[in-house]
């Protein structure tokens, strides 16, 4: 039985250490909106990659995927499946936001979608879907912090103080530091991730069957359904290839434009900075390997827990190992918590037609976000009304198209802004300069006018403008 | 009476793309469908064909998690592929 002041120990050594890495970048940032939110726009290509990786393999992946793994086999592959195409979109939609965010001041994708079409309401909407599709995820990190605390000192730390402690040192550090101290603490976080991870994916199975390959000998000889997508439901029951084919295609959808990913891009000291992030983003996905692989190590251990996702602490915590071992998986486990919707799905064609449509509208964007979450909640909530077995997102991202086509084309207000204009920096010029004289300073391509020079509006003027009346007709 | 700061035009030519709407040459074409390939390898019918079997075994892992692994490597590459093509081309 590990010690559990041992364990404790290290896990207040590894909060101490993830304190202090949050704190000293603090002295760097401005101390303006784009340095809190977007650390001045100077993340190079190691944070963005730490950055992106550790906020993605949060508790979910570190507790989840091994109960996954254990409880439902080969369905946990399809967290694979979605991570290898699922941020292949930031690669395009990235550097034309971060071109925007540069131009207009943006540090949101709420912020920048609200903009082209001119419309606050927009923002709002996208910021409710936000906070109702992240208050559950935001929920499992919290307790899968309080869990793990609560688990390896054998309860003598409740779960909510467990919780309490450790994002109190997230909120200190957050606070001070903005996304710069949540680049650092990460990069330090996703490393100890991967170490762990492989650490304890290949040292459980040796310690239990013998290697990988006799664990899945015996896998494939008694329980040859886990080892076959698309794998079981969490009732034991065979999952469908409908359910399983269309939770990747949604997540392939909806990955990249996660508010918390998405506005990474404006965090980038370049543009070349997201591509290659967004190119070696696959590289982080061979550590689900291991975690896969600790799930798989649960199926024929002596005891089982009490829910699935606890087989891993279950595990350590019934093995007579070193009590620094299980500190430093308590450590990790942390890490994977502190570091990081099927509703926020519905803001990709949003921020697909902002960045590349000719032709977008403001009640277009509020009907296909409110009419595609909608169909998502309900079918959610009943199952059972959905005509085929499909992922419930699918229905509301066609509802979404539909809606966001069909106002946009008939039934839309006006008044968005010009593709190339939004891209240029230009707004008309009545909201601009306020004078109402039923002019614009600039109209079409006025890049050279009589060959005078081309001053440039700050951006503050144009963060001023953004959310101007629209003029009059 | 205008501000000074914004000055006559409110746009600026150093900034401004040739072309703000998609770009779709040959790149993007192989891209596009490249991901597509890799899409349809991972879900049905394509993984249930081709990926979904314990044997053979690999490193001691099943098939079909090396599979998975694969569709990943694969993604990997074309990513990568575009990017070393036409990456910096906007």
């Amino acid at each position: 039985m590990p010690s559990s002041a041992v364990v404790f120990g290290v896990s207040a050594l590894y909060l101490a250490v993830c304190l202090g890495l949050g704190l000293w970048p603090g002295r760097k940032a401005s101390a303006s909106a784009a340095g809190y939110v977007a650390g001045d726009r100077t993340l190079g290509l190691v944070l963005m990659y730490f950055i992106t990786g550790a906020t993605i393999f949060s508790a979910f992946a570190f507790l989840g995927a091994p109960g996954w793994a254990y409880s439902r086999g080969a369905a946990a592959f399809y967290i694979l499946g979605y991570g290898a195409l699922g941020f292949a979109p930031l690669y395009f939609l990235g550097p034309r936001a971060a071109r925007l965010g540069r131009a207009w001041g943006f540090v949101t994708q709420a912020e920048m979608v609200s903009a082209r079409v001119r419309s606050p309401a927009v923002a709002g909407v996208m910021a409710a879907i936000s906070v109702v599709a992240f208050v559950p995820y935001l929920a499992l990190q919290m307790k899968g912090a309080g869990y793990v605390l609560s688990a390896v000192t054998r309860e003598a730390i409740p779960d909510w103080a467990g919780a309490a402690l450790v994002y109190g040192v997230v909120l200190i550090y957050v606070l001070r530091s903005g996304v710069l101290g949540v680049g650092w603490t990460n990069t330090f976080q996703g490393l100890f991730m991967m170490v762990l991870a492989w650490g304890l994916g290949l040292y459980l199975p040796h310690a239990l069957y013998g290697g990988v390959g006799p664990m899945f000998d015996r896998l494939a000889a008694e329980r040859p359904e886990l080892l076959l997508a698309p794998g079981l439901t969490s009732g034991g029951e065979p999952w469908s290839w409908g359910e399983y084919s269309s939770a990747i295609v949604v997540s392939v959808v909806g990955f990249s434009v996660w508010p918390h990913l998405f506005m990474k891009a404006f965090t980038a000291r370049d543009e070349r900075t997201i591509r290659r992030t967004v190119v070696l983003y696959p590289t982080f996905q061979v550590f689900l390997v291991p975690l896969f692989l600790i799930g798989f190590c649960g199926v024929f251990f002596e005891s089982a827990p009490e829910r699935a996702d606890q087989v891993l602490p279950h595990m350590l915590m019934n093995m007579e190992l070193p009590a620094l071992l299980v500190g430093l998986f308590c450590a990790g486990a942390l890490a994977a918590s502190m570091s990081s919707g099927d509703a926020v799905v519905q803001f990709a064609p949003a921020v697909v037609a902002t960045l590349y449509a000719r032709k977008v509208d403001a009640h277009g964007v509020l009907a296909g976000l409110l009419a595609g979450s909608a169909v998502t909640v309900v079918l959610v909530l009943w199952p059972d009304l959905r005509p085929w077995p499909v992922h419930a997102g699918l229905y509301g991202l066609a509802v979404n198209l539909a809606a966001l086509g069909i106002v946009t084309r008939w039934f839309g207000r006006g008044g968005s802004l010009d593709l190339r204009a939004f891209y240029d920096g230009i707004v008309p010029a009545d909201e601009a300069d306020g004078d109402g004289d039923g002019q614009r300073i600039c109209e079409g391509d006025c890049g050279q006018q009589a060959g005078r020079a081309v001053p440039r509006p700050s951006v503050q003027d144009r963060r001023a403008v953004r959310y101007a009346p629209l003029p009059r007709v | 009476m205008r501000s000074p700061m914004h000055g006559p035009l409110l746009c600026d030519s150093l900034t401004r793309m040739s072309s703000p709407g998609p770009r779709i040459g040959p790149a993007e074409v192989l891209f596009g469908a490249g991901a597509l390939l890799c899409l349809a390898a991972l879900i049905w019918p394509g993984y249930a064909w081709l990926g979904n079997r314990i044997e053979p075994r690999i490193f001691g892992l099943p098939f079909t998690l090396v599979y998975d692994l694969g569709c990943v490597a694969a993604a990997f590459v074309m990513v990568l592929g575009y990017h070393l093509l036409a990456g910096d081309r906007e």
